[in-house]
């Protein structure tokens, strides 16, 4: 073996350039790009809580003694409903798939995360059309106990409390879940080896564990509804996002509008500010895992086949009963097709929403690994610090940053036009609407991109080197394959949410830029449900992608 | 005349030297002038306590960070000092990380290729060669996370030395392995490593592996190198007291010096070197027998810790001082019990004045 005889004349290649003033180089520069987006990002959020800062208050006076004080209680009263609806059966479901056997069980463990495809204005509207006094529920309950038997009233906070539920439930599921299993394996049989039964474990160990993951969970489905203004218009419950867009969008009053979308905002943060506190204490609770999954209990008997029925009916009433609803009407609507309807403008709106989804996706993505990337290279409580101010949009209501957006681009679209002539330049354009697609879904696409940088460790950079590669091959070679999956997600991810998002969408599109949802939702409020099917069904295909990427890689959240 | 021409030929085969290298991370002064030279085809341990700055050399070698002052030389060639800064890329030195860092994304096959030139064709025959010398013939196809442990350090060690770096490095290379495979695995790689012929900077904080492994160890504390020397040397004749504690195990004791003798609470003792005034003894637990007739120095035993080939047997002298001894397994003695004691062997002293404050 002569693998040290190279000859010494191979060494004699050009000397690296000397580094003079080691040190000072790092030492004064400030993080510009984390400080760039960070300000990109909280520049709608300050200037919407400055509007805060000098109240209108003939206006607020106005909104006061009119519609205020019911959105107001109707808000909280949905948050309540909601937070409940979700932590009862997200925390339910979870404990009865990670605990016990039953038929299907395996099945339900992940087909549970099915609801999470579907936009809750789309769920609304179908929902409206089942239980509405001529919808087919109540026609058949009418035809059963006479024309007078008592029937709940549908167009209430019930019914938009029931529907939020059943969409968003399984964010609480699907980290109640994960926390019972890395945490519950072990503390779970230590409990019952010192006498405590299962039920009773429940109580008393996996709920007290998993108390932050459930809060965090719950937290997540109460931005999801007060992001929604639809659902709540269809079952006539106005909160105040339904106010800010009936404002905004129906009385063109951005003004108000704007007043009304920094009192949400106060509420958005709150809950954001809740959520990233225990979302920290869910991750320290959870260290203590060993990683073993508890031992699942075969039920038997009733118990059996109770488990089975909750599950399916979960499972029916929140995915099977809206997607078969919606493949009926839309099979309906193609066999009575009336040509020059539907088909001339499908393609123009899916080709839109794909348009902006596409866009909005690489451009948030590249965004999040900017951010990511700085935030490795600084490793600054600063920069850690900047990230969080970036991410904090997806706790924002589509129509705050709308209303943010706004107040951001209106005064840089007027100085452009004094100056240029332009005309409304960015507010005119898809510049707002990307805008706010960036500002909200941000954090998205950052935790999948960090988490897949994250597996890139430094020694591996540091291996590479010392086998020759140059930093950019180290790019190229090392971690740009490494952070191709992570990446990928993250784009699926984000163009999935811009495709289902509403508010900000129907808020900030330019005039005659319809999307596939704007055009559901519209289809749907004017009650033409089974045209209606067609846009809704695209959109719930699309949005079953990252679902199903999600069952498949088991119970990363 | 002699000793210099040796002084040449010696610095003449120095694979790598550096000289007075010190390095401060914020206020904190982690290397105070470590000099290193190592010749070709030799094995260097860097051996010391977690914080003595043992990785920090390595890492100054290879090239991912800069020393404050000191200069680096690798085949005579600097590759670091005050005015020079090759890159690491450029220096031609293979390093096998403490957690292997192997790239996930790329086979068995394309690690051990990564830092070979030329296209796979080129390649191919080099990473056979490899995989054949570490044993892993027929792996070329696996991935890194279908390799056990002990696998996975060697294909990080064949993709180290398929560039043919003039200097490898290990940074607690055996550290991730469990204790059953580790001495199976130290003695594997080290048979590779004397194949290869390839000089070797090691880091470790494990004396067994920096004793069983190296031509040379290095024993580092608080930022310098404490002694330099072969693992006999080091045992037996430790240039400190610190150096004495760190490797093996030591029993110290006050004696008085007079030429090759000295008194102390053993009685009248042999000394390896002639010492004069007051000393510290070392004596190597072995040294030490305990004798079932008492005429002479004796003995209380304390403690008994029984490992089958041999025991450890703590005693208090009548002078009051505590010594360990280590015997065979089979002498038989019980707690409580007083027999003799008495020196097998030379003491090695250290001059009392200068070492009494470690």
């Amino acid at each position: 073996m002569s693998i040290v005889t190279r000859s010494l004349t191979t060494i004699t290649k050009p000397v690296a350039p000397a580094i003079t003033g080691r040190g000072i180089r790092v030492s004064w520069r400030i993080p510009l790009l984390p400080v760039l987006i960070a300000g990109l990002i909280s520049l709608p959020i300050l200037l919407l809580a400055a509007e805060l800062l000098t109240p209108k208050l003939d206006l607020w006076a106005q909104l006061w003694s009119t519609v205020l004080p019911r959105m107001l209680g109707n808000t909280l009263l949905l948050m309540a409903g909601v937070g409940a609806g979700t932590l009862i059966i997200g925390t339910g479901l979870a404990w009865l798939v990670t605990m016990y056997q039953f038929p299907g069980c395996a099945f339900f463990d992940r087909a549970l995360l099915l609801p999470l495809a579907m936009p809750a204005f789309i769920m609304g509207f179908i929902f409206m059309s089942l239980f509405d006094y001529a919808g087919p529920v109540q026609t058949a309950w009418r035809a059963l106990f006479g024309r007078s038997a008592p029937f709940p009233d549908i167009h209430s906070g019930g019914g938009a409390i029931i529907v939020m539920t059943l969409v968003l439930y399984p964010y609480v599921y699907m980290l109640a879940r994960s926390a019972f299993r890395e945490q519950a394996g072990v503390t779970l049989e230590a409990a019952r080896a010192l006498g405590c039964g299962r039920k009773r474990a429940f109580w008393r160990i996996a709920i007290p564990m998993a108390r932050p993951s459930l809060a965090a969970g719950a937290a997540l489905a109460l931005m999801e509804a007060m992001t929604d203004f639809a659902t709540v218009r269809f079952f006539s419950f106005p909160t105040i996002s339904e106010g800010v867009v009936r404002l905004w969008e129906g009385r063109m009053d951005r003004v108000a509008a704007t007043e009304l979308a920094s009192l949400l905002m106060i509420v958005a943060l709150a809950l954001l500010v809740v959520e990233r506190q225990l979302r920290g204490r869910a991750r320290y609770h959870q260290q203590g895992g060993s990683g073993r999954r508890p031992v699942r209990a075969a039920l038997k008997g009733q118990s059996k086949w109770g488990a089975f029925a909750v599950c399916a009916l979960v499972l029916f009433a929140a995915f099977v009963l809206p997607i078969g609803q919606l493949v009926l009407w839309a099979v309906h609507e193609i066999n009575g097709h009336v040509p020059g309807t539907w088909e001339t403008v499908y393609g123009q709106y899916v080709g839109n929403s794909f348009a902006l989804a596409g866009i909005a996706a690489v451009l948030t993505v590249g965004l999040a690994l900017l951010l990511a990337h700085s935030a490795r290279i600084w490793k600054s409580r600063f920069v850690h610090g900047l990230t969080r101010i970036g991410t904090m949009g997806y706790a924002l209501p589509g129509s705050v940053i709308a209303a943010g957006v706004l107040l951001t681009i209106a005064p840089v679209d007027h100085t452009l036009h004094e100056w240029l002539g332009t005309g409304l330049l960015l507010t005119g354009s898809v510049v707002g609407l990307m805008y706010a697609y960036v500002v909200r879904f941000l954090a998205v696409a950052h935790k999948s991109v960090e988490s897949s940088l994250d597996k890139v460790k430094p020694s591996m950079d540091e291996a590479a080197r010392t086998l020759g590669a140059r930093p950019w091959d180290v790019l190229r070679r090392i971690q740009a394959p490494l952070v191709a999956n992570g990446v990928l997600a993250a784009l699926i991810l984000v163009f999935v949410d811009v495709m289902k998002e509403l508010p900000a969408t129907l808020l900030l599109r330019p005039f005659g830029l319809d999307t596939l949802g704007v055009w559901a939702y519209m289809l749907a409020a004017e009650s033409f449900w089974q045209a209606a099917s067609i846009p809704a069904l695209t959109i719930v295909a699309v949005g079953l992608i990252p679902v199903i990427l999600l069952m498949r890689t088991g119970d990363r959240a | 005349m002699t000793d210099i021409s040796a002084m040449l030929t010696q610095t003449a085969t120095h694979t790598l030297e550096c000289s007075r290298l010190t390095k401060h991370y914020g206020a904190q002064q982690v290397l105070r002038g470590v000099d290193l030279h190592v010749r070709s085809g030799q094995i260097v341990a860097l051996l010391g306590p977690s914080g003595c700055g043992k990785t920090t050399t390595l890492r100054l070698i290879a090239g991912f960070e800069e020393p404050d002052r000191g200069r680096i030389a690798i085949d005579g060639r600097v590759v670091t000092d005050a005015k020079t800064a090759i890159a690491v890329e450029q220096r031609q030195i293979g390093m096998v990380f403490q957690e292997y860092a192997l790239f996930p994304h790329l086979s068995v096959a394309d690690n051990i290729g990564f830092g070979l030139p030329g296209n796979a064709r080129d390649k191919a025959g080099r990473i056979g060669e490899l995989l054949a010398l570490v044993g892993l013939a027929g792996l070329e196809k696996r991935m890194p996370h279908e390799l056990s442990g002990g696998q996975q350090q060697r294909v990080a060690l064949a993709r180290a030395l398929a560039p043919q770096p003039r200097v490898l490095l290990l940074d607690e290379p055996f550290s991730n392995l469990d204790t059953a495979l580790r001495a199976q695995v130290r003695s594997e790689v080290k048979a590779i490593l004397r194949q290869a012929g390839i000089t070797c900077v090691l880091v470790t904080h494990d004396q067994e592996e920096a004793l069983s492994l190296a031509d040379e160890i290095a024993v580092m504390f608080d930022g310098q190198i404490a002694q330099m020397a072969d693992a006999q040397t080091l045992y037996h004749k430790p240039a400190t007291r610190q150096v004495a504690a760190f490797v093996g195990e030591a029993n110290f004791l006050p004696a008085m010096a007079h030429g090759d003798q000295a008194a102390c609470a053993l009685g009248t003792v042999g000394l390896h070197e002639a010492a004069t005034g007051s000393v510290d003894l070392m004596i190597r637990p072995e040294q030490l027998q305990l004798l079932p007739e008492v005429n002479g120095v004796r003995a209380v035993v304390r403690w008994q810790e029984f490992y089958g080939h041999d025991q450890r047997i703590g005693i208090a002298l009548e002078s009051g001082e505590a010594l360990t001894v280590r015997m065979d397994g089979d002498a038989h003695f019980v707690v409580g019990e007083t027999s003799g004691v008495k020196l097998r062997s030379a003491a090695h002293a250290f001059a009392g004045a200068t070492v009494q404050t470690t």
